[in-house]
């Protein structure tokens, strides 16, 4: 038997699969149970129209326990949207990939709670300490402590 | 790894859509633990009413102390069986994959619902015959041989039943075939049953203990009156002393959560030999080992008594989690110079990496990017230690 995250992984792909994304949401790549990417577009009006950015998520096999690694990709030309709360290399600070992860949370309750986050933004600007972290930053997130201290956008 | 993906998980979309089946599918993931997204097993509901596995919402606690699906505070004490979602989810399991046979295949569809659908109009008039029978004593006709006909009702309603039972039911899966051989779906206390494991007749009150002890042969069971409880409560100490051990004793109530940091490695040994678990390995492992098993026994407390695993199977689990997660730990590098030649490549890319970000970032202190990795370092400790 498949371990528990590889089936509930499972499980949310069918869904995926026969129900569909949210709007603006796509999936790009779920070949295994360790990486999937998916397109992420901001729909109506916002700071983003146009853009189109792709979000990568990384599971390992304490997922739904805890939570996937997700960041922007920024390889292949693609880029991380212009956000306060995105790093140029990825990265992302929002409270429910790190503390406030819930196990009931989903891969796609994930990618709409990041599309609300993007459309929800006021003003394009990278975060204060950008430089600083995207220099010493780790390759995966989750390694990082942020702290969440802005509940506006 | 595709193998995977396309393996067969049951999941709610197993289901046509609403327009096909309208509801099944919503019905199959309400009966669903959010977390784990299987059917519920041990479901258990904390105050705000959400319900899970119970193995589930113990893990989940065991990292943050609320619920998971609303966030309000709530603790392992807060959590409180519900053995009617455990009966609705065990009905469902019977019926999911006979229902799926009938949504999935639209051709024998008709034919075959046709069947059950006449039946069930059958025994609704019978029923209804029943009730007139029923009826009868009030308004004061008694013939003499209503009684006799009731029964034969009766008798005639239960044959039906058993046959429709076995004839619908499919019996590809090995499991559901055992739940239906038995005749006795409801037995008594001092009902003798077969063990399912060795097959030997045990009454069924006991037969949880019997199984939980490893199968041993039972004695003929004395009744027990309350004069011989009180004669093993006096009796010296040496023999409830054993009895705790066979584990017939305080077999209904959850082990408490230990203060770890406060026991010495010895009692958190004797409290692992207590339930027949090793006590070899680290400290940190021996902790993690208690804490598994803990939950592990709990959670298997908030199952109904008949749904219950035997502790035997409760310790191959825990025996399995372990090795499942020495496997996912990294294994310390043994041979220093195989490992370099191994990784030389990898090792080439990331110095090339590194000397060019380097040149990009013009960061003229060697010190500071040496100090850099041993800040990732920690937090990778960190995160260590968190899992």
């Amino acid at each position: 038997m498949a371990s528990i995250s590889a089936r509930r992984l499972s499980k949310e792909l069918s869904e995926i699969r026969s129900e569909g994304c949210p709007v603006g949401i796509n999936l790009v790549q779920a070949d295994d149970f360790a990486t999937w990417l998916f397109t992420i577009e901001v729909m109506g009006e916002s700071l983003y129209q146009g853009e189109v950015h792709t979000l990568q998520f990384r599971f390992d096999t304490s997922y739904p326990i805890s939570s996937p690694a997700v960041q922007f990709v920024v390889t292949d030309g693609k880029q991380a949207p212009v956000h306060p709360h995105v790093y140029s290399n990825g990265h992302i600070c929002a409270s429910i990939l790190g503390n406030e992860w819930s196990p009931v949370l989903s891969v796609v309750a994930v990618c709409v709670t990041l599309q609300s986050m993007l459309a929800s933004c006021k003003k394009k600007e990278r975060p204060v300490d950008n430089d600083r972290y995207v220099r010493n930053a780790p390759d995966n997130p989750k390694k990082t402590r942020f702290h969440y201290d802005d509940d506006t956008v | 790894m595709n193998s995977f993906l396309t393996a067969d998980v049951p999941d709610p979309t197993d289901f046509p859509d609403n327009s096909h089946a309208p509801g099944l599918r919503a019905l199959d993931s309400s009966l669903r633990c959010t977390i784990c997204g299987e059917l519920f097993d041990g479901p258990v509901t904390l105050p705000c009413g959400h319900c899970f596995c119970s193995v589930c919402v113990r893990t989940s606690m065991s990292d943050k102390q609320e619920c998971p699906a609303c966030r309000k505070a709530a603790n392992e004490g807060h959590i409180r069986p519900n053995p009617v979602v455990e009966e609705v989810v065990a009905a469902w399991k019977l019926s999911r994959s006979y229902i799926l046979q009938f949504v999935n295949k639209p051709n024998s569809r008709g034919s075959i619902t046709a069947t059950p659908r006449n039946k069930k109009r059958k025994l609704n008039r019978e029923g209804e015959d029943l009730d007139v029978t029923l009826c009868t004593p009030t308004s004061g006709s008694i013939t003499p041989d209503t009684p006799s006909k009731h029964i034969k009702g009766k008798q005639r309603r239960a044959d039906k039943l058993g046959g429709n039972f076995e004839g619908t039911i499919p019996t590809s899966d090995a499991d559901e075939d055992e739940l239906h051989t038995g005749t006795n779906l409801n037995p008594q206390p001092d009902d003798i049953v077969s063990c399912p494991l060795c097959a030997k007749a045990v009454k069924y009150k006991n037969i949880n203990i019997h199984i939980d002890n490893g199968c041993p042969d039972l004695p003929p069971a004395a009744p027990r009156s309350s004069k011989m409880e009180w004669n093993k409560l006096m009796a010296p100490k040496s023999s409830w002393g054993k009895d705790e051990e066979s584990g017939s004793k305080d077999s209904d109530f959850p082990l408490p959560k230990a203060s770890y940091g406060m026991l010495k490695d010895k009692k958190l040994k004797e409290m692992l030999a207590e339930h027949g678990l090793p006590t070899t390995g680290e400290r940190t492992l021996l902790i993690k080992r208690h804490q598994q098993w803990v939950m592990a026994y709990n959670a298997n407390l908030d199952k109904s008594v008949s749904m219950r695993r035997p502790i035997s199977a409760l310790r191959k689990d825990l025996k399995k989690w372990e090795s499942d997660r020495a496997r996912q730990k990294k294994s310390p590098v043994e041979d220093m110079v195989a490992h370099e030649k191994r990784h030389k490549d990898e090792f080439a890319q990331l110095i090339d990496l590194a000397r060019t970000s380097k040149r990009a970032t013009k960061d003229p202190s060697p010190t500071r990017s040496s100090h850099d990795k041993i800040i990732i370092l920690d937090s990778e400790e960190e995160l260590e230690m968190r899992i």
